[in-house]
């Protein structure tokens, strides 16, 4: 009895159930293309409620059009659906919830509608599956939480649906992937057919359904810092991190976080850098976006290799001009991958180095603040030590820790922060803010972006804490607290201890790394204006226009 | 390794160039003056400060953000008078406003004396200090009536260096100089793209339009126009030669600000119902006014 | 009828002209002087769509520079203290904030009216501005503080100030109730134009039954008051160095009048 039931069951029901939803899309497509003005139509023909959507929402690239059709959705026929969202950036994002589309969401980070995104839960218009890492909430669309219908954004499609995503391919092929390969259906948005596609970014037959969006997707330049807001502090901390960090640990393969202290390390590299004699020996091959202000070491000859999560607006022909540096197609422009340069970023490079908002006495560090839910984004997985490592290098030998035979090294995981923010806010905190969020919001365990056991160095003005050689808990603390300022986590320590740190090793001071804080300033910059780094790349950056001033 | 290519020549200048906005409006005006004939005036340690700041919870600053420094420029009496964008957006307040209107009389009085003082003002602010407002208002005044007592007997020139740009009732005193000199990230207007959202609506003027903005207010639109006389790089040695060659121009048969038929011909030259586009201005106006040197 | 508009009327000696619809000019007799009066007045008609409620736009700036310009040019024969007194007859809400503005340089254009203003002063007419109402910001650097006497109405429909109240609220980040509460300490914030008065900027205050329609009266008071102004810008410098001795300005301006003594003394 029970081998007969096991013979008669149907295995392909997801694969009936798409050709049903492709069935009832038809009289909205020519082909596979979609008719932009029906677009309505075909989500409510497509969806069903329940149905776990994915919705391209990337760092940088949104797909907007088809957002703002999804939270158009007559709730009466499409709700419940499951949202997987990697990054909450558009009002539409919500709209779904508020207007009950959608009920449940997996997302990792919600950055600008963070204050929105608290109010929801609070209202109870949403539940959380969980607020994951990037990787994290790409990886469970493989295992558990597989897509239904996945709603994405490219570029340029042809006629057979070929996709062309351009520099931005950030997440496209990897969510294509999860619903092309098991039954869900692929819907992308494109910025305009052609007859054929400068190149072939996710192959055609991954791909259902192309409509043409009336505008372009949305693209934001996140990583692109204006050198002119870098003032004397960040450059002396740069200059604390490129000899107490980068020089002393051999660091030739790395990732930077985004912000103005370390956009000062890229821009001294030429400058202070060069003049230690350092390049060639530290700074080669880097998994990051590509930054504007890491152009003058590009073109100083300092970077061997970068490797992109995403693109960056206005870096397109600076790319493009540089195919020996960064990873290109055959039609010459940037290619991108998030999920394999998270993946590169966590196994193969040395070190991490991110700006906080808060870190606590144990170098715990948080950007959840009072009122928002930011979630995490990309850094906690580009943050801590992935213990899967094995492969060695000078750097990673550099923090040898654990008992023989089991002995292995450790990725350096810097955090680098002055002691107070702007208005006079202290970076070093007694208690995160993240703590009493977590516990508003009913989280597991509180939404700590690095953990402090991963941390290895913290880099202030005040000079870098070596946390990797505490060898207690009470030693990491008082190494935060010797380059805490006079913040409450900084009053924690005495001088005569702070003395003992720097003997021992776990402290180094500016004199202590021959850093002359006299040089700390703006002249130190490569570039000191966006004009600056257009002239380093010989015209070939063209800045997006809220940052050109000419 | 690789080493980088050789940039082409205006690329290479840039970046050679010692940038004159990364100066503090202190070392601007040294800069800009004959090598050691530098002496400021009224400086920090005479601690004139603005009295109204410190009950609004602002910390005054010992020089009110003005610095006059006197010295020569090209072996010539000058003063310059420095506007510190740092301090308060460059905002003119009783005595930053006093301070600069009493130095261009004072070049006034040497100059009818046998003196002849030449002026260089740099014109780095957001306008009238708002919490100051009618002194403030007042002192622009004040300022301008003392340029024009100058400009009659020696040249004033005017310098607007930075991104912040000049606005507000100072644009007016940029408007009467005998010379403007501008750079590309420099920009002049009365109203700013922010107030002009603000009052009027982000139809009217989008200020986060930074394409708009510079189209508009920008100096290489300004001295295409006319409004300029002189587009040069942000570089201490570009706009030392770029100040000393309006110095020596001389006092003009008529100046800017005189050119009412000029003036005239301008507004009647565009449909202000159909405005051409930014890009488009130079080329409606070309028949009357002569084009500001570039370089 | 504004009341730029009504108090050049109800002053005018004869017809009042507009060289544009929202620049008009008139002569009135004071005291033996045919003084020519200058008013900006609201143009509901303007091609210019952002300086239609009296605002100092590009039309008037220009408009007031060739005023301005006509009566000196016409004088230029005559010898100075026979030249005619200029009256800025003063109501206006600001200058004109537009795109087409900055792209045409309003600053150009109000640099022209200053520029016109200063130079009949120093050519010796007399240069009076009469404040019968609001009269704000780059407006009335255009249209009224190049001149050597300033008489205002005392009347609570008279503000003068940098910027007006709820933009500079906006600005600084303040409640209107708060800006009120700080101009009560700090003279140079309030809107209140007995406050103002005190700056030594004010040489006269004027009060009338009727600000906004004067009657015969309030014209007889005006005229009497602008013609004693007269003498005294006669009598005075033609600079604005008065600014800095009246009465009002050594309780105020103290720090004006240090800097000035501090410059004078370092300058050499």
């Amino acid at each position: 009895m029970a081998l007969n039931r096991a013979v008669t069951r149907d295995w392909s029901r997801r694969r009936a159930a798409k050709r049903e939803r492709l069935e009832a899309v038809r009289p909205f497509t020519t082909g596979r293309v979609l008719d932009a003005g029906r677009i309505g139509d075909a989500l409510h023909a497509l969806l069903r409620p329940g149905d776990r959507v994915a919705l391209e929402g990337d760092n940088q690239k949104q797909a907007d059009f088809l957002a703002e059709a999804l939270a158009g959705c007559d709730p009466g026929v499409v709700h419940d659906l499951h949202l997987l969202i990697s990054s909450i950036s558009l009002r539409e994002h919500l709209d779904v919830f508020e207007r009950g589309v959608a009920r449940r969401l997996d997302f990792s980070y919600a950055g600008p509608q963070s204050v929105r995104m608290a109010q929801l839960l609070d209202d109870g218009k949403v539940e959380v599956g969980a607020i994951h890492t990037y990787v994290e909430l790409y990886a469970r669309m493989f295992v558990d939480l597989i897509p239904d219908v996945v709603l994405l954004c490219a570029e340029q499609a042809d006629r057979q649906a070929n996709l062309y995503t351009g520099p931005g391919t950030e997440d496209t092929p990897t969510i294509a992937e999860a619903a092309a390969f098991h039954d869900g259906v692929v819907v992308v948005q494109v910025n305009e057919l052609v007859d054929h596609v400068p190149r072939v970014d996710i192959p055609g037959d991954w791909v259902d359904l192309v409509v043409p969006s009336p505008r372009p997707f949305a693209l934001e330049p996140l990583f692109t810092r204006d050198p002119r807001r870098i003032g004397q502090v960040e450059v002396l901390m740069a200059m604390l991190a490129l000899r107490g960090v980068y020089e002393r640990h051999e660091v030739t393969t790395l990732n930077h976080g985004i912000g103005y202290d370390t956009a000062a390390i890229e821009l001294i590299l030429p400058t202070y850098g060069e003049e230690l004699g350092l390049r060639g020996k530290i700074c080669k091959h880097w998994t990051l976006n590509p930054h504007p202000t890491l152009i003058p070491a590009i073109e100083s000859g300092w970077v061997t290799s970068v490797h992109c999560f995403g693109g960056e607006p206005g870096t397109e022909r600076y790319v493009a001009a540089r195919p020996d540096v960064f990873f290109t197609g055959r039609d010459g422009s940037l290619r991108s991958n998030r999920v394999l340069c998270q993946l590169a970023g966590q196994y193969a490079v040395d070190l991490f180095i991110g700006s906080s908002l808060q870190i606590d006495a144990c170098a715990n560090s948080s950007t959840v603040t009072e009122g928002r839910l930011a979630g995490f984004g990309g850094a906690p997985n580009m943050g801590h030590d992935p213990h899967g490592r094995r492969h060695a290098s000078p750097a990673w030998l550099s923090l040898l820790t654990g008992e023989a035979p089991a002995l292995r090294g450790r990725k350096l995981v810097a955090q680098i922060t002055q002691t107070f923010r702007a208005g006079g806010v202290p970076a070093f905190v007694e208690s995160l803010d993240a703590v009493q969020v977590g516990r508003d919001a009913g989280m597991p365990v509180p939404p700590i972006m690095i953990y402090g056991d991963d941390v290895s160095h913290v880099v202030t003005e005040e000079g870098v804490a070596y946390l990797y050689k505490a060898t207690s808990l009470a030693e990491r603390r008082e190494a935060v607290s010797a380059v805490a300022g006079a913040t409450p986590v900084g009053r924690g320590v005495d001088e005569r201890r702070v003395e003992a740190l720097r003997r021992d090793g776990l402290v180094a001071l500016p004199e202590d790394l021959g850093v002359d804080v006299r040089r700390a300033g703006r002249p130190l910059l490569a570039a000191r204006s966006v004009e600056d780094l257009v002239a380093w790349s010989q015209g070939l950056y063209d800045p997006p226009a809220r940052f050109r001033t000419w | 390794m690789t080493s980088a290519p050789t940039p082409p020549t205006g690329w290479a200048a840039m970046l050679a160039r010692a940038s004159f906005i990364e100066l503090d409006a202190r070392a601007r005006a040294t800069a800009l003056l004959d090598a050691g004939t530098a002496r400021e005036l009224c400086g920090p340690f005479d601690r004139i400060e603005s009295p109204w700041l410190e009950p609004q919870g602002v910390v005054p600053a010992s020089d009110d953000g003005v610095v006059v420094v006197k010295g020569e420029l090209g072996g010539r009496p000058a003063v310059v008078i420095g506007i510190e964008q740092a301090f308060q957006g460059g905002g003119i307040g009783e005595v930053s406003g006093v301070k600069i209107a009493t130095a261009l009389s004072l070049a006034a009085r040497d100059s009818r004396d046998g003196t002849p003082t030449v002026a260089v003002l740099l014109l780095e602010t957001g306008g009238v200090r708002l919490q100051e407002a009618n002194l403030g208002l007042a002192t622009v005044a004040e300022v301008c009536s003392a340029l024009l007592e100058l400009r009659a007997l020696q040249p004033v020139i005017g310098v607007i260096a930075g991104a912040l740009g000049c606005f507000g009732g100072m644009s007016i005193a940029a408007g009467l100089c005998t010379r403007l000199i501008m750079t590309a990230e420099s920009r002049l207007g009365l109203d700013g793209p922010e107030v002009i959202e603000s009052e009027a609506g982000v139809a009217e003027f989008d200020a986060s339009d930074h394409t708009l903005i510079w189209a508009v207010d920008g100096g290489t639109q300004r001295t295409r126009t006319g409004l300029a006389d002189t587009l040069v790089l942000d570089d201490v040695a570009a706009i030392r030669s770029a100040v000393l060659e309006a110095t020596a121009g001389g006092v003009p048969a008529e100046h800017r600000s005189r050119r009412i038929g000029e003036l005239r011909a301008r507004l009647e030259a565009v449909d202000p119902g159909d405005p051409p586009e930014p890009a488009a201005l130079a080329a409606v106006w070309a028949r009357k006014p002569p084009p500001g040197d570039v370089r | 009828m504004s009341r730029g508009q009504s108090w050049t009327q109800a002053l005018a000696d004869g017809g009042v002209r507009a060289a544009v619809p929202s620049v008009i000019t008139a002569d009135a007799a004071l005291d033996g002087d045919a003084a020519r009066l200058i008013a900006v007045v609201p143009d509901p008609r303007s091609p210019y769509h952002r300086a239609r409620e009296g605002e100092v736009g590009l039309r008037e700036g220009l408009a007031l520079a060739e005023a301005v310009t006509e009566v000196v040019t016409e004088d230029t024969p005559l010898a100075r203290e026979a030249r005619r007194p200029i009256v800025a007859v003063v109501d206006l809400p600001s200058q004109a904030y537009g795109r087409v503005e900055e792209l045409l340089g309003l600053h150009d254009a109000l640099a022209a009216a200053v520029d016109a203003y200063a130079r009949a002063r120093t050519a010796g007419h007399p240069v009076i501005t009469f404040v019968v109402g609001t009269a704000l910001s780059g407006g009335l650097l255009a249209h009224g503080l190049q001149a050597n006497q300033i008489v205002a109405l005392d009347d609570p429909g008279v503000v003068i100030h940098a910027m007006h109240k709820e933009a500079a609220a906006r600005v600084t980040l303040r409640t209107v109730a708060e800006l009120d509460e700080l101009a009560r300490r700090i003279p140079p914030l309030s809107y209140d134009v007995a406050d103002w008065a005190k700056l030594g900027l004010c040489d006269e205050l004027l009060r009338v039954q009727n600000a906004g329609s004067p009657t015969g009266e309030d014209v007889r008071k005006a005229k009497d008051a602008l013609a004693a102004a007269v003498g005294r810008a006669r009598r005075g410098p033609r600079d604005l160095g008065n600014r800095l001795t009246s009465p009002g300005a050594s309780q105020t301006r103290g720090a004006s009048r240090r800097v000035r003594e501090a410059l004078t003394a370092q300058w050499r």
